[in-house]
């Protein structure tokens, strides 16, 4: 991506491995953002349990109208309540096995405590607002769609 | 035909009624726990009203906002993302 394309609040969803998206994202973020002093990344993973139950797989399925709505205002009122340089949420849809990333989170700000504060309500909000639903296939043979938070 | 909705189904309740999307007809007034109530009973959905949270075309609503043609309705089960 061009540096001078890049909006410094993003959401994504993306079908393939999400290091293709961050790692091409995070360069020019940097490179426009000098007063950066901090920057704080999430990954959230694929594990390979869920209580007590061994995983082997999963599926994200997503309503990607209202993601993407929800996620762009996640991102911005990080940026805004936290006085962020950016505010960046990648969420990977389809088949994931374990070990792989489900969520990408970056902020980033002249120092550190606002990128960390922010980083953590980013994650927050999206576990309670994204609509991203997680159907885990377990070694047993069984699946399931798994509630991970109810609306609040 | 000129006073349907479309229906986006996800998760459980995309399961439950064995598709994706479809369209709808409205009665005049329609509030979307309406709709919801009557799809319910029409479908046999699991999922009860107080775990879902309504949003028309692509933005998250209230119990009380009144259908109109042309939108995209959907009820959002329980959210799992992270």
């Amino acid at each position: 991506m061009q540096d001078n394309q890049l909006p410094d609040t993003g959401f994504r969803l993306t079908e393939e491995p999400i290091e293709i998206l961050s790692s091409d994202l995070s360069p020019g973020l940097i490179r426009s953002h000098p007063q950066t002093g901090g920057i704080v990344t999430f990954e959230g993973r694929v594990r390979n349990h869920h209580q007590g139950r061994a995983v082997l797989r999963l599926s994200y399925s997503a309503y990607e109208l209202l993601a993407g709505n929800e996620g762009q205002d996640i991102a911005r009122e990080a940026k805004e309540r936290f006085g962020l340089d950016w505010a960046w949420i990648i969420h990977r849809t389809g088949d994931l096995s374990v070990g792989e990333m489900a969520v990408w989170i970056s902020a980033a700000s002249p120092h550190r405590q606002e990128a960390f504060a922010a980083c953590r309500f980013m994650i927050d909000e999206v576990k309670h607002r994204l609509p991203v639903w997680k159907h885990e296939y377990y070694e047993d043979g069984s699946h399931e769609w798994v509630y991970c938070a109810h609306h609040t | 035909m000129n006073n349907t909705v479309t229906l986006r189904y996800f998760a459980q309740l995309a399961e439950q009624r064995g598709c994706h999307t479809e369209q709808v007809e409205l009665h005049p007034g329609q509030r979307a726990e309406e709709l919801y109530r009557q799809l319910q009973q029409r479908y046999r959905f699991s999922l009860d009203q107080e775990i879902l949270r309504p949003a028309v075309n692509g933005v998250y609503t209230t119990w009380d906002q009144e259908l109109q043609a042309g939108d995209e309705i959907a009820f959002i089960p329980p959210v799992a993302g992270g």
